[in-house]
């Protein structure tokens, strides 16, 4: 399982776009950079024995097959809830308890030494108390993923109102704003970078850990499907279920920075 | 009324850390005054300002607004050397966030005045990032002035801007705190000039620990815009008598980069 790892907040900020030409040029280079990895895939499946590996064609086909064969659906549904419900579920705690801890200095300086230790910690060996407390089901799997998510949120959220400017905080003091008020306009706005990347490596870890859930709780949804073709040999469609994890990590991490772009337009392009 | 006494400190002093930052401060400003306090850096004027808005408590004596010790966003309006506007907020917003508890239409028909006074109605969506350091202080100075305080208290409000873009913010200050029901104004700066310019009394501090070491009364006519202070006859006896005192007080400060321990 992948650790929570604890990153500064992005400094890229949107440099692409603003390059002359920007926007265009990075899609015309990540379509070449796929094609690329799609040509040494199939230079690979050609070199490989029979049977132990798939085509890019051949993985499409079984993607094609699984979706409507509608093996897929159910199993991507499924997972999808996991996933949401996990990483939705940690974003909210770890934000709230990263700003208590930030905001209420002795609640900081008591957890932050646990909150590391956990982080540090794998996940994975908490499945077999895991299943004794909550079974093998939903709830469970739930868990799974959020414990994995919620470690960055929390080390981010944290880190980002410990960085709250003083001169602003004491601005907003002076206009007679309560605390909560404090926190909602000055400390989170200006932890909004920290929040989004420990996010982004929260819905990441999620995502691992959704698989890694369901493929040692009750076997089922797209970690399930990969268990299933995996121990049949089906590369194609192990492949393709591969390719649907992928798509979903892509998806929410592209989503994610959208997010951030609007949230941060007041920095401008620098 | 505005003889009665604003704003009170009796024997104050406060410790920051351990060490003394001002000690045996006593003032009084009468309602609608404008009261300079002149100082050497690092002399308190700053914990003073903090103080009167409530932010800071004395360690010991008292300060009151209106009788009563300062709450702050009650007592005053504060505008700060290093404008502070929330860079997540537009122009518009900025000013709004120091009137959370008005409705949002009177809110809204406030900060559109007092953007107008200040001359930035056309800059209203704007974030800060995009205004220069002159822009960011009016909006600043906007901030403080839609509560329509009673207090205003400004830290060395222009020392950052160009010596062009202070000149006109203090005529602006002059024209937009000056009249019958203006706010008491308590105004640090470390320039001469500006507290000949803006004060009715100047309050001269010495170095750490803060004390008032002279009180010098600016009798130049108001309106100040239409009368220059610094065409009158006595404007430059003035100047040098603050300027000498001062000079006097930097160069025997041992903390001081002045210092020439020759006393």
């Amino acid at each position: 399982m992948a650790e929570a790892r604890f990153l500064p907040p992005p400094l890229e900020r949107t440099q692409s776009a603003a390059a002359p030409g920007g926007v265009g040029l990075v899609a015309a280079l990540r379509l070449g950079f796929l094609a690329v990895v799609l040509v040494f895939w199939q230079l690979a499946a050609n070199a490989a024995p029979g049977g132990l590996f798939a085509s890019p064609f051949e993985v499409a086909l079984a993607l094609g097959r699984l979706a409507v064969g509608g093996s897929l659906w159910p199993a991507l549904g499924e997972s999808l809830s996991i996933y949401l419900a996990g990483t939705g579920v940690a974003v909210v705690v770890g934000i709230a308890l990263g700003a208590l801890m930030g905001m209420v200095r002795p609640v900081g300086r008591t957890l932050d030494i646990y909150v590391h230790g956990l982080a540090a910690t794998p996940r994975v060996a908490f499945i077999p108390l895991i299943i004794v407390l909550l079974g093998l089901g939903f709830e469970a799997k739930v868990l799974v993923v959020f414990l994995g998510a919620v470690m960055p949120v929390i080390l981010n959220a944290y880190a980002g109102v410990r960085a709250a400017d003083p001169d602003l905080v004491e601005m907003a003091r002076a206009t007679g704003a309560s605390h909560g008020r404090i926190l909602a306009h000055v400390v989170l706005p200006g932890a909004l970078p920290f929040l989004v990347a420990g996010v982004r490596i929260g819905a990441t870890i999620g995502l691992i850990n959704t698989v890694v859930a369901e493929l040692y709780t009750a076997v089922a949804g797209l970690g399930g499907l990969l268990a299933l073709y995996g121990s049949r040999f089906q590369m194609a469609e192990y492949l393709a279920v591969v390719v649907v994890l992928a798509t979903i990590g892509v998806t929410m991490t592209e989503g994610l920075r959208l997010v951030e772009r609007r949230m941060l337009r007041w920095r401008g392009r620098e | 009324m505005r003889d009665a006494a604003h704003l009170t400190l009796r024997g104050v002093a406060l410790s920051l850390g351990g060490r003394p930052v001002l000690e045996g401060i006593d003032l009084t400003a009468r309602r609608g005054e404008t009261l300079v306090l002149l100082g050497p850096s690092g002399c308190g004027k700053t914990s003073l300002l903090r103080l009167v808005a409530g932010l800071l408590a004395p360690d010991a004596g008292e300060v009151q607004v209106n009788g009563a010790p300062p709450v702050p966003g009650r007592a005053a309006a504060m505008v700060f050397q290093s404008y502070r506007l929330l860079p997540w907020k537009s122009v518009r917003a900025n000013v709004a966030f120091a009137l959370p508890r008005l409705d949002p239409a009177e809110r809204d028909a406030r900060v559109a005045r007092v953007l107008a006074r200040v001359g930035l109605s056309r800059f209203a969506e704007a974030w800060p990032r995009e205004l220069s350091g002159g822009m960011q202080q009016r909006v600043a100075l906007a901030r403080a002035l839609v509560v329509e305080p009673e207090l205003l208290l400004m830290d060395e409000p222009f020392a950052a801007l160009d010596a062009q873009s202070r000149e006109l913010m203090q005529a602006e200050l002059l024209h937009l705190t000056g009249g019958p029901s203006g706010p008491t104004v308590l105004f640090v700066t470390h320039s001469v000039d500006e507290a000949l310019v803006l004060a009715d009394r100047v309050l001269l501090l010495s170095p750490r620990p803060g004390r008032i070491v002279e009180e010098v009364a600016v009798d130049f006519p108001r309106p100040r815009r239409e009368h220059d202070p610094r065409e009158a006859q006595d404007f430059p006896a003035l100047r040098r008598r603050l300027w000498e005192r001062l000079r006097e007080m930097v160069l025997s400060d041992p903390h001081s980069d002045f210092f020439s321990g020759a006393g």
